[in-house]
């Protein structure tokens, strides 16, 4: 079973690290973990355009010049857990409904004639109000509509997983928010998510279970985000070698301004978030980076080919959302407000290929 | 009996039986022991592991396992190998 | 130190018995490597001259004997020899080799896949050699073999790690030990795959037909502390080029 050092210890492999380290990390063929503390550390700010050079490198050699391009579909914004960052906290008075199938294809029809074939099913982690069933039902009719499926919704057992994997979903996000154990124990006031040894093991679940994909990440804004890089390496070291057949993401998601004024603990900038994707993409060369629109349109363009490897693109949060503009209750603002189309105008511009699927659901055999 | 060897009916007919010991055909006397066979060919049967009819013989039955007639006999070693 | 199937090995040098010219010879060569691991095969005796029994000059309290498959063509062939070995009283391990092709010895993958599925569910601890295929070698512990011995250069060849690359990429993503086996020809070759990652070595030919056999199996054995030592301390890596900061990826755009 995987675990996490505890924070303090993993303090102790970024603190010691010098110049002479980084430029050594840089140099590396292969980096370890140690590499990676130095590629976060303070040092590392000086490189940051070497750090950028050889992240860029690096993903253009192994995804070529693409750019994966995929919408959110959020479902539901109910939620039993009462996390104190989040939009969809149980407690906020918040307008809140879950899509009932018909709505939810709806929606997912709106995407599909905006150009999508990559949709992720999002929704908060009620399972009374949304569970297996739902997304069994939805999945196996989105399937002949799209080419890939992912959701974002509570963690399930793995034969859950396994199930919803026959229906057609073929990967799962699921963000530890932050593998800082005491912090997570203090943002997560009440409800399931108070389980952060459960939340921990899905991934291994969702690769059990035989998705193709798993994404992990962490809430940038809880705790230190240079060891939150630190344990997303591990996570993904480990996840390598126990699950070899299962593709892995890791997505950066800087907290947004939410319903219920809660403020970042800690403060990540522009310039940390993209040390933290170069360490990432230099640490992990095969890894799938992910660049939402939590991020403005400006930095997103500035990002193509540094080392993401996949946007979202005309996103809206809340349930609903893309069929009627008034809705209300997203779950967080975006910062990027382009349509599909400027945002795949501006990827082209950049001298990339926005890819709208790389997989079809339907070559799947069931 | 081998349907193709001919033998006239003797002494050793009778008293003896066919078995087939890696790939050799031997006479051994009805009721022989597995150890006393292998002492006859000169075989430490501590040194050797012994496959009957495809089946595979514990040390400790060496001292009681009867040969039936007909058996076949594969007497294996460790050699050198990589 | 190495551990395989719960079992602890302070020598990283595995030792084979065939092709010494006596057994003699075999046991001073291999006494003198320090290796406490030998693999050694199944033949059938020989009635003209049943004495002739090698491997008794070797303690089995000093060496582990890993039977192998040798001379199986097919799974069935190599599960055969494998309950035969086991019958031999000296526990469940086992080398699996599978080669169908007379010529070249090369491992057949399918075969030693399948053979390892059973084997494992038998309760042998399997060792498969097998080719330097990265993803044969997750297959091959997935279904619970113990170890990994993919081949360096084929067997008997002493050409030295041909399949590095591949090698690499077995040692980067194997959870079980990985066992460099096969081609080995100087202990210059097996410093390489120790200074590679790999957790041991297997060397027989090199050391059996060598000028001077017990010198040479010293030589390995140095060789392979030397390059444990190396892997462990840490080479310095190649160094790639890590260009500065060029105009396209100028980083004006943050806030």
């Amino acid at each position: 079973m995987f675990t996490i050092p505890d924070f303090a210890d993993l303090q102790l492999l970024i603190k010691g690290c010098s110049a002479a380290d980084v430029e050594q990390a840089l140099h590396n063929e292969k980096s370890d973990i140690h590499d990676l503390a130095a590629l976060l550390s303070p040092a590392a700010e000086a490189f940051l355009p070497q750090l950028a050079a050889r992240s860029a490198a690096i993903t253009v050699r192994r995804f070529g010049r693409t750019i994966q391009i995929y919408a959110p579909l959020y479902l539901s914004s109910f939620c039993t857990n009462r996390c104190a960052y989040c939009g969809f906290s149980a407690e906020n008075k918040i307008e809140r409904r879950v899509l009932s199938i018909d709505e939810a294809m709806h929606e997912a029809e709106i995407l599909h004639s905006r150009g999508f074939e990559h949709i992720l099913l999002v929704s908060g982690e009620a399972p009374g109000k949304l569970g297996v069933e739902y997304l069994e039902e939805i999945a196996s009719k989105l399937r002949p509509r799209f080419a890939a499926i992912s959701i974002e919704v509570q963690p399930l057992d793995e034969d859950e997983y396994a199930r919803l994997f026959k229906a057609g979903i073929t990967s799962v996000a699921v963000y530890q928010e932050t593998y800082d154990r005491k912090i997570y124990d203090q943002v997560h006031l009440s409800g399931k998510k108070c389980d952060f040894d459960y939340r921990l093991a899905t991934p291994s679940r969702v690769a059990a279970a035989g998705m193709r994909e798993v994404g992990i990440g962490a809430l940038l804004g809880l705790s230190d985000w240079r060891l939150e890089g630190l344990a997303l390496g591990l996570h993904l070291a480990w996840l390598r070698k126990h699950y070899w057949r299962t593709a892995l993401t890791v997505s950066f998601p800087r907290l947004r301004p939410a319903e219920g004024d809660f403020q970042p603990l800690v403060k990540v900038g522009e310039a940390q978030l993209s040390q933290l994707i170069f360490a990432l993409r230099i640490f992990d060369p095969d890894v799938g980076l992910l660049l939402s629109t939590r991020e403005e349109a400006r930095y997103r363009d500035g990002m193509i080919g540094l080392g993401p490897t996949r946007y979202s693109a005309g996103s809206c949060t809340a349930p609903g959302g893309y069929g009627d503009a008034e809705i209300s209750g997203e779950q967080f603002s975006v910062g990027d407000h382009r349509s599909m189309q400027e945002v795949c105008s501006d990827i082209c511009h950049k001298g990339y290929d926005p890819v709208r699927k790389d997989w079809d659901a339907t070559f799947q055999e069931n | 009996m081998s349907p193709w060897v001919w033998r006239p009916a003797t002494f050793e007919t009778v008293f003896y039986m066919e078995i087939i010991c890696n790939g050799e055909v031997k006479n051994i006397q009805p009721g022989t022991k597995l150890v006393a066979f292998l002492e006859n060919l000169g075989v430490k049967p501590d040194t050797v592991f012994v496959e009957c009819d495809g089946v595979i013989l514990q040390k400790k039955e060496y001292d009681t396992f009867v040969l039936p007639e007909n058996a076949r006999l594969e007497l294996i070693r460790f050699v050198g190998g990589g | 130190m190495l551990t395989i199937a719960g079992r602890t090995f302070r020598s990283r040098l595995f030792g084979g018995t065939g092709k010494f010219s006596s057994s003699r010879v075999m046991k001073e060569a291999l006494d003198a490597s320090g290796c406490e691991m030998v693999t050694v095969a199944l033949r059938r005796i020989d009635l003209d001259n049943p004495e002739d029994d090698i491997m008794s000059v070797l303690d089995r309290k000093k060496y582990l004997f890993l039977p192998n498959t040798s001379g199986a063509r097919d799974a069935d062939e190599a599960i055969r020899l494998a309950r035969l070995a086991r019958a031999s009283g000296g526990g469940d391990w086992l080398k699996l080799e599978v080669t169908p092709d007379p010529r070249t010895l090369l491992p057949d993958p399918v075969e030693t896949l399948k053979a390892t599925e059973i084997l494992v569910k038998e309760g042998f601890i399997v060792l498969p050699y097998m080719n330097a295929d990265p993803i044969l070698a997750l297959r091959l512990q997935d279904a619970g073999a113990a170890a990994v011995m993919p081949l360096g250069s084929p067997i008997g060849t002493n050409q030295g790690i041909m399949t590095a690359f591949q090698i690499e990429i077995i040692i980067n993503q194997a959870r079980v030990p990985v066992v460099v086996d096969a081609g080995l020809g100087a202990p210059s070759h097996a410093a390489q795959a120790m200074e590679m990652g790999a957790d041991a070595v297997l060397v027989n030919t090199a050391i059996a037909v060598a000028g001077d056999p017990v010198r040479i199996a010293r030589a390995f054995a140095m060789a392979v502390e030397a390059g444990r030592d190396a892997f462990e301390a840490g080479l310095g890596e190649k160094r790639v080029d890590a260009s500065a900061s060029s105009p396209e990826t100028g980083l004006d755009f943050l806030r």
